[in-house]
């Protein structure tokens, strides 16, 4: 294995010697150099220093897309402290279940989520707040806030030397219980992708590269580490250009966007509703796609449209980070799946069957990579059911719970999963935990929920749920109640009444349960007929 | 910034009234006391499916069509900045 030379907390600061004024981030027209980024970056550290942030804490890194939302995660790293990235547009009460699983104490966050905080410093253990000023119209907290105005006015620190194998970041996911799910990742391992990364691709310092994912889903990781490694500049997309794609288009032609790395559902926007006809994207050079299934038609017509630029599937579960990588040789055949590909740099996939035989045509794909998560932040008992250690030779092997198979090529081909998980634009979502949540609330009895496609090709979670004797469904209710315990693309958007099981057949299996696979394969037959809408359908 | 306008001053129209429902009840993730002129982007309330729904209930309520060039940052940030886009295109709100 190639031993990473450097690690995440030094990436600004070599950054800055090869180039320093070079154009660090670019955000809708505003840029920031190198020698800027390690000041402000080194700013943020000093206000983590002065909050007793020590080697090893926890800090949540609270931000919408922006220049902060960057160099705070690299503040934390230099500090040798482990960042948490939190989804900006979930709820304070999620957040807090997120914040109690890691051991937060200390948050860095900037005035467009102030209303969350404001709910999250009101019931969590957190005590410092870095970068907004202190509510003054709400009830007095515990907690100490500073603002970015008064962090500007600290002495930059310098970046701390950090072990390779400190963990360094940790992404959560709701995992199948409900209960967030933390990602850890260490220094060595993320330096190992970033180093996979440079290997497959031929990024430099001419490249603007997309910053796009939030943080706290694992796409991020190429702008956030990748991009200073190469030189390259980090071009910030705020969150409401993805809701309106003709504005996109028009920003990707502005800032000269090179690099281009999402879920392939955004493409697939700017494909239906980008207008892409009227921008010039004849910089954009390499879109990299992953974190669900490109649907292969529209794929060929955005080829199509975008002839000079190459196209690339990147497969890999944020355990793992990118482990396989299917660079397209051309606009793929009609009805033919998309491949993942092969696997970059040392990782090493196999396909093992139910039996657990090693080499099986069609298996789960388990990954052996230098990428590889350390663990499941405090979760000892699911990181061993997920990593498969050899007993003679003590080879780990994470379990995906993916299953694939090799084409002709031998190019690995995703084929489903082992379990209910499910994802929704890119997004995990284990349905167990949606309807877990729901079953919580006071009016439901039984609770099922899938996803099923737009007409847009989107992907929605809808849910059907029966309700005690006297209640009736109150959509607005259930739906602050999800919100409340889920991340937000988890929340059913829609919500169709089921009768109960006491009254009708409503399937069971032979032991009585809820025949849940049943039932999720019905409520999406019922979603997807054009003829019932949720509000006149009374069965599920 | 400049202040954005509404060009709304008399009390919100029946179908205007329905719009805001509609976004409220049925596009809004997170609960909300949703105005004319609440930002619907910065609060994290309504994501991309979210804008798609809209357009979709103002080409079905409204009758107009919604081009897909127009949909953008500058007509979609408020139900208000919505009305008056829709206003350009010749509905009566």
């Amino acid at each position: 294995m190639s031993e990473p030379v450097a690690s995440l907390a030094s990436l600004l600061s070599l950054a800055a010697e090869r180039d320093p004024d070079g154009v660090a981030i670019l955000d809708q027209g505003t840029t920031t150099s190198w020698t800027e980024a390690v000041t402000q970056s080194g700013r943020m550290a000093a206000a983590l220093l002065d909050a007793d942030v020590q080697p090893g804490d926890r800090v949540g890194v609270h931000y919408r897309k922006s220049a902060d939302s960057f160099l705070a995660m690299h503040a934390v790293v230099q500090q040798g402290a482990i960042a948490v990235p939190l989804d900006p547009s979930a709820s304070g009460s999620y957040l807090n279940s997120v914040i109690e699983q890691t051991g937060c104490r200390v948050v860095m966050t900037h005035p467009p989520c102030l209303a969350t905080i404001h709910t999250m410093v009101q019931s969590s253990s957190l005590d410092v707040v870095l970068g907004v000023a202190e509510p003054t119209d709400e009830a007095s907290t515990h907690a100490t806030f500073l603002d970015r105005a008064a962090m500007d006015l600290l002495t930059p620190i310098d970046p701390i030397e950090v072990d390779l194998d400190w963990p360094a970041y940790i992404i959560t996911t709701s995992g199948s219980t409900g209960r967030p799910k933390g990602i850890c990742h260490t220094h060595r391992s993320a330096m190992a992708y970033v180093r996979f990364k440079e290997e497959a691709y031929d990024f430099g310092p001419a490249d603007r590269i997309s910053d796009i994912a939030p943080n706290h889903f694992d796409i991020s990781t190429l702008a956030l580490w990748v991009t200073p490694f190469v030189g390259a500049t980090n071009v910030i997309v705020a969150e409401q250009y993805q809701m309106f794609p003709a504005s996109l288009s028009k920003l990707m032609a502005e800032e000269q966007i090179s690099v281009w790395y999402s879920v392939p559902y955004l493409l697939t926007q700017l494909l239906n509703r980008g207008s892409l006809n009227e921008v010039d994207l004849s910089k954009l050079r390499w879109i990299l796609f992953g974190g669900e299934v490109f649907p292969t038609e529209a794929l060929r017509t955005l080829m199509d449209q975008m002839p000079a630029a190459r196209f690339s599937n990147v497969y890999g579960p944020a355990e793992v980070n990118a482990c396989t990588i299917h660079h397209l040789p051309g606009p793929p055949e009609p009805n033919s799946p998309i491949p993942i590909g092969q696997p970059v740099g040392d990782t090493q996939v196999q396909l093992v069957d139910d039996q657990l035989n090693p080499n099986a045509d069609k298996g789960e794909i388990w990954v052996q990579s230098p990428t590889m998560m350390k663990e499941y932040w405090q979760q000892p008992e699911l990181t061993s059911r997920a990593i498969w250690t050899d007993q003679q030779t003590g080879e780990q092997w994470y379990r995906t719970g993916d299953l694939g198979w090799l084409d002709q090529n031998g190019d690995l081909v995703f084929a489903g999963r082992v379990d209910h998980q499910v994802k929704v634009r890119g997004h995990r979502v284990e349905l167990e935990a949606i309807e877990a949540v729901l079953e919580d609330a006071d009016q439901i009895v039984h609770a099922i929920a899938t996803v099923a496609r737009n007409t847009d090709g989107s992907d929605i979670v809808i849910s059907g749920v029966s309700l005690h004797p006297g209640s009736s469904l109150d959509v607005t209710a259930l739906r602050s109640h999800c919100a409340d315990r889920l991340p937000v693309y988890a929340v059913p958007v829609v919500f169709y009444p089921m009768t109960t099981t006491s009254d009708t057949g409503v399937p069971t299996t032979g032991s009585g349960k809820l025949d849940r696979r049943t039932l999720r394969a019905d409520l999406d037959r019922l979603h997807t007929s054009p003829k019932i809408s949720p509000k006149d359908q009374p069965n599920a | 910034m400049p202040e954005q306008t509404t060009g709304q001053t008399a009390a919100p129209s029946e179908q205007v009234q329905d719009l805001l429902t509609f976004v409220r009840d049925e596009v809004c993730l997170l609960p909300l006391d949703l105005q004319l002129e609440t930002d619907l982007l910065l609060t994290g309330a309504v994501d991309s499916l979210g804008v798609i729904r809209i357009t979709q209930w103002l080409e079905d309520e409204l009758g107009i069509e919604v081009d897909p060039i127009e949909v953008t940052l500058e007509n979609f940030r408020t139900v208000g900045l919505i009305v008056t886009y829709c206003q350009t295109k010749g509905a009566a709100l």
